[in-house]
């Protein structure tokens, strides 16, 4: 009915086109229909809707993105070089594969080895940060004219179970990923501190659901007469908006939001501190079936006392990683969670004084889960980690390389801006010798 | 109001006439020019900026068949005037008293009105640190440049003056805020040229840091040379402030002659703070040493022999430490060092050359000179009138922040840019800003004058006709309120401001409190974190805080809100007290559909009061009332 203000009813179908300059960008998440489905309390809140979702043709797959902000010294982490000029002090830890160590910093990491895939041999262009970012989130490299989607945004809008009632894209900490092209549907949820409860969820003090019905009516007034006098992108960007509001403000999954529910002894695992926490926050999610989770970690930007700095950030890195390994492999979502770590470039083999500075050259990614074969080391560089010996990879064939693992169709079309963009740029080659 | 476009030069005229008559004050006048200070002397001899402008888009639009949309009518004026004039919007009761007042000039009365007030420097000053800060490290450097900006603009101090001390200046900061803005970059060189390329030249050379720009004309050699010119800043921090204070730096340039000094005291101080991490390394081992002798046999051969290395260097350094620094080649003294040592320093002598050579943009090499610094002699250089970006950046950017998209985007990109419309009167736009002594609130006025300024926003279907229409001018864009706008038309319009004093520790000035207000608005609404264009970002935290925050719903209610109390008390009828609550926060009476579906629902709602708070709600988080339209 033209006249129905009612959130929940489903008999009008939303636009879905994404909106325009100036909207785009925002946080607007996605109409999500209106079905409820039972969902259960308590520690495992996965299953049910998990299995519906399946039901449905949605892959199932999810993404957790552990983004290291400033970007990470591959020579203190994933690809350490000991003995050497260029290594510095720091130790290296074997693993039963040839020529591939860890750094001493990563102990835990190191020992889940052989459930781990790491790329030693990224390589790109972009020195700046947020060229680099947008460039290593986004799979493409940014131009003033298509706003490019993060790949947490790809997920969401490609994977993300229709029906759920929490969005479909978390972000925990730094600055929001782009959704671009792909709209507000499809921005994410960001919160700031894991532990601290969402803020302003409960009904004001006098008004009860009724109430807040009758306001909501009044509002649709308002919004009408916008509408009618060229307001429309941002009536419907606030209509999409206020709904995933009141969803979450009334959904019994918000309990997974609460840290609290789980042990002292695993909060303690993960690490107490902010990403540590969000990484148990992002298990959480996962199995209350949220789709697409990116927990980030800043401080990585070391062009001063790299050595300690990068250190201190691994005592917070290899602890809640590791822990959310463990975690996904025991509650058997590790086959369909797809985890990758990276920053958005790496740093100079070479100290300079005692930092290192951008090095895009050559740079990690550790990835675990969704089919990866673990224990595999991809690409190579040379002892002093200045160059790639081997199996170069551009991040066009990283983002192609996550869309097999996570089943996304990375030839999809849309067109921007008067010209044809897929997914994933289409020069990307999948690099079919990680998979088992 | 389609004009017919048969005739160009009559048409020509009568959109230039009809900058400022409102749409309800009758037929359109003959054209009178309003006449901006400064411009008075030219006026005889060339057209005034809104002439210019209105007959360049009216022309502009003939060749793209596009129709303007009508002029908006006076509510929505004052509106968007208050909103990219003075960061708020109208009060109640001067809508009311805009929309009774029958002159035909209360357009042009306003503009000037606004111009004068004190909150048009204080919005100027925050849009202008936003942007100049936003590559810039946060910390307590920041905060001299704000307030010094605002008196700047108060004062209706040149442009170009103004940019000398941003780019030149030195001193304390607390009595030359100006330093606030190279004193955040501290030793960020990079960005902190990056920033004021951006700002003042509409020059995008920061991609040319690390290698030559993929697309723009910019090399890895300008970009250096450019950077060179803040390579001899030096700030030290002389008042570290405390107890409500915020510290106190200094910024000043090392003199063209002192260089080499400066540079072998560098190096002497370098030396002196790693030889004293080294001897409290060695004092801690030796205390270890005596405590742990066991864990020191097991050690590796590794750490004994790291720490030998560190003894010996230690013992090179005491040597060194008092010696007089050799006076004739630091290049042959660095090597003398031991490897380690050595080499810190070789990088650092590195990164020193890459910004030895000061060279200005279009070439130009630079004199090292002791009568001008580095940095004044760039900032001279920028304030030049010769300078040919410095005049289209301001216009193009200042355009932006009022007709919500730039002459040539992206806004800072001029040389690189492929989106442009109506390149000659950026060009001309620039020199006449210029020539007219670059009066930023001059600037302004003339752009608010125009007709084109006043068009309403466009109604067809949101789409590619739509766009082209905003992009060329035709209609005005619906675009988001940034953070700041956001909290200040939510003050206005619940009357708040003493809800904020209410908040207030003892003594705590208001203008803190605002901030620490303004920080979790920006937390809550501001996804931008470069600070530019800091729109209002909906999100879900957004939507909640609207909906169900303490904010909205304490301002709202009839017990807490002054204004409502105000409303019931002025009038008993309900339409009008409907119509009041619709001039605080729309700054526009309710249309007569929206009269009569919600007097139903303001009636439906029973309680005493709880329906017009249920109205309040609904108009405080309406799209409209964070938009600007």
């Amino acid at each position: 009915m033209k006249n129905c203000t009612d959130d929940r009813c489903s008999s009008h179908p939303e636009d879905d086109r994404p909106l325009g300059r100036g909207w785009t960008r925002r946080a607007f998440l996605r109409d999500a229909g209106s079905s409820m489905t039972a969902a259960m309390l308590g520690p495992s809140l996965f299953s049910m809707l998990g299995r519906e979702a399946l039901a449905r043709g949605a892959t199932g797959k999810k993404l957790v993105l552990l983004w290291l902000e400033g970007g990470p010294s591959q020579m203190e982490t994933f690809d350490p070089k000991p003995g050497t000029e260029n290594g510095g002090p720091l130790k290296a830890l074997a693993t039963g594969v040839p020529g591939w160590t860890f750094s001493e910093f990563l102990p835990q990491l190191h020992r889940r080895a052989k459930d781990l895939c790491v790329i030693r041999s990224m390589s790109t262009k972009e020195g700046n940060h947020s060229r680099a970012r947008m460039l290593v989130k986004t799979g493409y490299v940014p131009n003033p004219t298509v706003a490019f989607p993060a790949i947490g945004a790809i997920v969401a809008s490609e994977l993300a179970d229709p029906d759920l009632e929490l969005p479909a894209f978390v972000q925990i900490n730094g600055a929001p990923s782009p959704s671009g092209y792909l709209g507000m549907e499809s921005a994410p949820f960001v919160i700031r501190d894991p532990t601290k409860k969402i803020e302003n969820l409960d009904y004001a003090g006098g008004v009860d659901r009724e109430r807040l019905s009758r306001r909501l009516d009044m509002l649709e007034v308002l919004e009408d007469e916008f509408r009618k006098k060229g307001g429309e992108e941002p009536v419907l960007a606030n209509k999409t908006l206020r709904k995933r509001a009141r969803r979450l403000m009334d959904t019994k999954l918000l309990a997974a939001f609460d840290l609290d529910q789980e042990k002292n002894a695993t909060r303690d695992r993960f690490g107490r501190n902010a990403f540590g926490q969000g990484c148990l926050l992002a298990r959480r999610l996962l199995e209350a079936g949220v789709c697409a989770v990116e927990v980030v970690l800043d401080g990585w930007d070391t062009h001063q006392d790299n050595l300690n700095r990068t250190k201190a950030l691994c005592e917070k890195l290899d602890p809640a990683f590791g822990s959310l390994m463990d975690d996904l492999n025991k509650r058997g979502l590790d086959k369909d969670t797809l985890i990758v770590c990276m920053g958005e470039f790496g740093r100079t083999p070479k100290m300079s004084g005692d930092g290192r500075n951008h090095w895009p050259g050559n740079w990690c990614v550790a990835m675990s889960g969704a089919g990866l074969k673990g224990g595999t080391a991809f690409g190579e560089t040379d002892e002093n980690g200045t160059t790639i010996t081997r199996d170069p990879v551009k991040v066009a064939d990283l983002f192609a390389t996550f869309s097999h693992a996570l089943g996304f169709n990375p030839d999809k079309e849309q067109v921007v801006a008067k010209r044809p963009v897929t997914l994933v740029d289409k020069e990307g080659k999948i690099l079919r010798g990680l998979f088992g | 109001m389609k004009s017919s476009f048969a005739a160009v030069g009559w048409s020509v005229v009568v959109w230039c006439g009809n900058g400022l008559a409102s749409q309800e004050a009758g037929p359109p006048e003959a054209a009178t020019e309003a006449a901006s200070p400064g411009n008075q002397s030219s006026q005889a001899a060339s057209p005034s900026i809104p002439e210019l402008v209105d007959a360049a888009l009216a022309s502009h639009w003939q060749e793209l068949s596009l129709s303007p949309t009508p002029i908006v009518d006076d509510a929505a004026f004052l509106r968007r005037l208050s909103i990219d004039l003075l960061g708020t919007i109208p009060s109640r009761e001067e809508v009311e008293q805009f929309l009774e007042e029958k002159s035909p000039e209360k357009r042009s009365l306003k503009i000037d009105e606004y111009l004068g007030d004190p909150a048009f420097a204080e919005n100027l000053s925050i849009v202008w640190s936003n942007l100049l800060l936003s590559g810039a490290q946060s910390g307590p450097e920041r905060v001299a440049l704000r307030p010094w900006l605002e008196e700047s603009f108060a004062a209706n101090l040149s442009l170009s003056d103004i940019v000398r001390d941003l780019v030149g200046g030195r001193g304390r900061s607390d009595e030359n805020g100006a330093v606030g803005f190279a004193l955040s970059y501290e030793r960020d060189i990079e960005a902190l040229s990056a920033v004021t390329a951006k700002s003042f030249l509409g020059l995008q050379i920061q991609c040319a840091q690390c290698h030559d720009h993929p697309y723009d004309r910019w090399k890895q050699d300008e970009f250096n040379g450019f950077a060179s010119f803040f390579a001899l800043m030096r700030a030290n921090r002389v008042d570290p402030g405390g107890g409500g204070t915020p510290p106190v730096f200094r910024l000043v340039d090392v003199p063209s002659s002192e260089q080499r000094e400066d540079e072998l005291g560098r190096i002497r101080s370098f030396l002196k703070k790693m030889q004293g991490e080294l001897e409290v390394e060695e004092a801690e081992e030796n205390r270890d040493a005596g405590e742990d002798m066991e864990e020191m046999q097991g050690e590796s051969m590794d750490v004994a022999m790291r720490r030998e290395r560190a003894m010996k260097l230690l013992r090179e350094l005491r040597k060194l430490k008092d010696g007089p620094l050799p006076e004739q080649d630091i290049e042959s003294f660095v090597s003398s060092l031991p490897p380690e040592v050595g080499q810190r320093i070789r990088d650092e002598r590195e990164k020193r050359q890459k910004f030895s050579a000061p060279r200005y943009l279009d070439g130009m090499e630079y004199q090292e000179n002791d009568l001008l610094s580095r940095r004044e002699a760039l900032a001279e250089w920028i304030a030049d009138p010769d300078n040919p970006y410095f005049g289209p950046a301001i216009v193009n950017r200042v355009w932006k922040q009022l007709f919500g998209v730039a002459l040539t985007e992206p806004v800072d990109d001029l040389t690189g840019s492929t989106d442009i419309v109506l390149a000659e009167l950026l060009d001309t736009l620039g020199q006449r800003f210029v020539a007219d002594g670059t009066d930023l609130r001059a600037l302004i006025g003339a752009l608010v004058r125009t007709r084109a300024y006043s068009l309403a926003a466009g109604t067809v279907p949101a789409g590619e006709a739509r766009t082209l229409q905003e992009r060329h001018f035709a209609a005005h864009p619906v675009r988001p309120l940034s953070a700041e706008q956001v909290l200040h038309a939510l003050l206005r319009a619940t009357q708040s401001e003493e809800f904020v004093q209410n908040r207030r520790s003892r003594g705590e000035p208001f203008e803190r409190v605002r901030q620490r207000l303004l920080e979790q608005f920006k937390y809550v609404f501001s996804d931008d974190e470069a600070g530019e264009g800091d729109s209002f970002s909906a999100g879900i935290p957004q939507a909640l805080f609207l909906m169900n925050g303490k904010f909205t719903n304490e301002t709202i209610s009839i017990r807490r809100s002054p204004m409502l109390e105000d409303i019931l008390g002025e009038t008993r009828s309900e339409e009008k007290r409907i119509e009041q609550i619709f001039y605080a926060t729309l700054s526009r009476g309710p249309t007569s559909k929206e009269k009569s579906r919600l007097s139903t629902l303001v009636r439906l709602s029973g309680k005493k009061g709880s329906g017009l708070e249920d109205l309040f709600w609904s108009l405080l988080n309406s799209s409209e009332f964070i938009s600007n339209h």
